[in-house]
């Protein structure tokens, strides 16, 4: 097998505030190899879009990150200084946000947006001199007619919008949310990447538009070769574009595998209420089968599994640090029930009729 | 407060109530927005309007669930908050209890208040920030006239734990609560004098998976307690056909179909709700690739397309037919036009028949089902004005 395009090892943020620190992310490991679309999945708050923004090294200055690697491409990004990971930002690696408005320049044409990447992380031989730079984007507004430019309308192109070259010269609140969804995957592709980090891209979106988005992603990326690593709330999202995942859950990864085996069999508890707690259209249950509670605080996470509170499954071992078992090749679950020495009674966990809800009570 | 209250009879209406009729009636409602507009053009009676919701006919039955689904920016929100008297409709007619409630008087409005209450997607913004979750849910009940001093303080401990909160959060405030937590207030507000109709937009959009479906269930179980009827605003097909009794597909402030669920997900026959079942993601297999079936965004409401509202974006475009004449909603059963779901839609039923209260407004319907299989719609670019 290749050499991974990211690999990450033990991976931990806290985050110091005044009176608690918080366990963002809780020791986790994964790789992305190149070309794959690896999705990590898991609800609000537990630690998806922390895991993105420390491997940019774009986390405020109260959050302290440690890992036993962090490497993307054999080179280890522990070690970057801030100028060497700035140029590697939007360069080898980019990131695409849930909310365009929020990392697009309104008063800056797209083009010219997309354009000023292709100059610093391309091999376009355009000045980027400060003044050239400021005229470039508040007095001409486009820098028509050079390289940069073109190779703008280009990537227009690419991610589908219509008529790229009108539209270079519009500025982001002239577009409808879907197409600057595409001009940030346009801005990401500009500087060549070899890994693209997606934090939602598609969330805010119809699924209609979402389905152009996802597919215009994995053409890219069967057109470049890109990695991206996909983070989503969406368990339909996740089946329908990634190859491999890792489900998340208050700071800690809980099971990784193959898209297809997780969805076909699931091992873990938490991966499984997750799935039968969605409504599908081919399903007649009159209620939902419901994870009871709620996210533990992430300041005071209980020791061990951090899901003990709400599994069903629960025994006295999950106090205990959870470790991972590969239940199958590339297939790995957190989870006690994995163990040689699980209680004789909890034997029956595993089969695939075993539903431990109350079954339509809600609280 | 109260003596301007008892001037208004409470018109019960049930000795007149029958099983047919309807608890809520919308007849060719309209919502227009004016644009932002010089004045000139307006002194030159230039202005335009945004037509979020445009000739929508609606009724609701008692303890019914009616889901509306459709892009953003089709008229959901618009559309809900003109049945709640929210927004004062722009034309048409709405009945409640079989009371024209088209033109009422502010004091007649807080009357109906009581008895169609709204939920809004984002929990947070429609409480009080400054008052305690036991204040937020006491008020309605004191302006109501449902209770005051101890037996409110009864009634809003009973509500919390209705709602699978504790009696001792009464004394906390919104922003001490997750996201899930308020909506659980939201809701128990919005039940708390016991109202006959409760107008839900997204309600469960803004909530992580687990969550919805503890809400989803909790909503459930409310509607038989309290013999609720549901408007269920939401763009998540999957949520709406679990949530909801009868389905309604808009597009462009226009109802395109509606049916009972199995109609519209066993027997889709509007192409944009074609097209739209088609586009879900989902958990329950694995296609090579999601399905592009709807190409490009809907067109402007202030300028919506002259015949049917869906031709510009339509993969099973007709002709000129589609472009000049604007489709009336039918019923799909007296039509030759109906065909099967298409192969790409997970259902349940393997065959199903219409009923007479499914309907969609699209030409196929006229024609043959045979001629639309085998049908190719011309490229949007080549479609006719
Ligand atoms: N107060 C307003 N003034 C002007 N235009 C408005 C106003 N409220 C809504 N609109 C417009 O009416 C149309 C329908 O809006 P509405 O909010 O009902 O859509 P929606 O289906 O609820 O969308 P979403 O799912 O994004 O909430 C849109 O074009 C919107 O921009
Ligand atoms: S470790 Fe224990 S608590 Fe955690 S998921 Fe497994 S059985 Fe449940
Ligand atoms: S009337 Fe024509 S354009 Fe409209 S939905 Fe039917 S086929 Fe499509
Ligand atoms: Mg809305």
């Amino acid at each position: 097998m290749s050499n991974p395009m990211l690999e990450i090892e033990n991976l931990h943020v806290e985050f110091e505030t005044e009176d608690e620190s918080v366990q963002a992310v809780d020791g986790i490991s994964f790789e992305i190899h190149p070309g794959e679309v690896y999705g990590i999945v898991g609800e609000s708050g537990s630690g998806k879009s922390v895991t993105a923004l420390s491997i940019m090294a774009l986390l405020d200055s109260n959050a302290n990150v440690t890992a036993d690697r962090v490497r993307f491409d054999g080179t280890d990004l522990l070690s970057k200084t801030d100028s060497e990971m700035r140029s590697i930002r939007g360069g080898e690696i980019s990131m695409i946000f849930q909310d365009p408005m929020n990392s697009l320049n309104p008063v800056i044409t797209v083009g010219e947006q997309i354009a000023e990447v292709v100059r610093h992380h391309g091999d376009v031989n355009e000045s980027t001199n400060l003044v050239q730079e400021m005229r470039r984007k508040y007095v001409t507004g486009t820098s028509a007619d050079s390289a940069s430019w073109r190779r703008a309308v280009e990537l227009l192109e690419t991610v589908g919008i219509p008529d790229p070259e009108t539209r270079a010269q519009e500025y982001p609140h002239q577009l409808s949310g879907g197409m600057r969804q595409r001009v940030m995957i346009a801005q990401a592709l500009a500087g060549d990447p070899s890994l693209i980090l997606a934090d939602e891209p598609t969330t805010a979106l119809d699924v209609s538009i979402e389905a152009q988005i996802l597919n215009q992603l994995l053409d890219l990326r069967d057109e470049f070769g890109v990695s991206v690593l996909l983070i989503t709330h969406d368990l339909g999202v996740v089946r329908e574009t990634c190859d491999r995942v890792a489900v998340m859950y208050a700071g800690e990864l809980m099971e990784k595998a193959a898209v297809e085996e997780l969805f076909e069999d699931p091992q873990h508890p938490y991966t499984r209420g997750l799935m039968q707690s969605i409504p599908r259209l081919t399903d007649d249950r009159e209620m939902l089968d419901v994870i009871e509670g709620s996210v533990p605080n992430l300041a005071a996470k209980p020791p061990g599994c951090p899901f003990q509170d709400r599994c069903a499954w629960a025994f006295e071992a999950c106090t205990q640090p959870l470790e991972e078992h590969e239940v199958d090749p590339g297939h790995d679950v957190a989870c006690h029930l994995h163990r040689e020495d699980i209680p004789e009674e909890l034997g029956e966990w595993n089969s695939p009729t075993a539903v431990r809800t109350d079954g339509g009570d809600d609280r | 407060m109260n003596s301007l209250e008892s001037e208004i009879e409470p018109e019960t209406g049930t000795e007149t109530e029958t099983a047919a009729e309807p608890l809520l009636k919308a007849t060719d409602l309209q919502k227009y927005f004016e644009t932002e507009t010089g004045l000139t053009e307006r002194i030159l009676g230039n202005q335009q309007y945004v037509k979020a919701v445009d000739g929508v006919d609606l009724s609701i039955d008692r303890q019914e669930t009616v889901g509306v689904v459709g892009e953003s920016g089709c008229g959901k929100t618009t559309l809900g908050r003109t049945l709640s008297k929210l927004y004062e409709p722009t034309g048409g007619t709405i009945e409640f209890d079989g009371e024209d409630i088209t033109d009422l008087s502010s004091k007649e409005l807080r009357e109906l208040r009581s008895r169609i209450q709204v939920i809004f997607q984002d929990p947070l913004s429609s409480l009080n920030p400054r008052k305690t979750v036991g204040e937020i849910l006491g008020k309605p009940l004191e302006i109501h006239d449902i209770a005051t001093g101890e037996a409110k303080r009864e009634r809003v401990a009973e509500l919390l734990e209705e709602v699978g909160l504790q009696p001792s959060h009464a004394s906390r405030y919104p922003h001490e609560f997750s996201g899930g937590q308020r909506q659980r207030i939201g809701i128990a507000r919005a039940i708390s004098i016991e109202p006959d109709l409760i107008i839900a937009d997204e309600p469960v959009s803004a909530l992580d998976v687990s969550v919805q479906a503890q809400i989803i269930n909790m909503m459930k179980r409310l509607q038989r307690k309290y013999d609720l009827s549901y408007v269920f605003i939401a763009h998540d097909l999957s949520v709406v056909k679990h949530i909801s009794d009868r389905v309604m597909v808009m597009y462009l402030g226009n109802i395109v179909e509606q049916g009972p669920k199995d109609a519209i997900f066993n027997n889709p026959q509007h192409p944009y709700t074609r097209a739209l079942l088609s586009s879900i993601p989902t958990i329950d297999e694995t296609p090579e690739k999601r399905r592009t079936a709807l190409q490009g965004t809907p067109p402007s409401p202030i300028d919506p397309p002259s015949g049917c509202p869906f031709s510009t974006r339509c993969p099973e475009y007709i002709g000129p037919e589609c472009s000049d004449e604007h489709p009336e909603l039918e019923t799909v059963a007296d039509k030759p036009g109906s065909i099967d779901a298409p192969e790409d839609v997970p259902t349940i039923l393997e065959e199903y028949e219409s009923p007479e209260s499914h309907h969609a407004a699209c030409h196929w319907l006229e024609r043959s089902g045979d001629e639309r299989w085998s049908h190719e719609a011309p490229a949007i670019g080549e479609r006719g004005e």
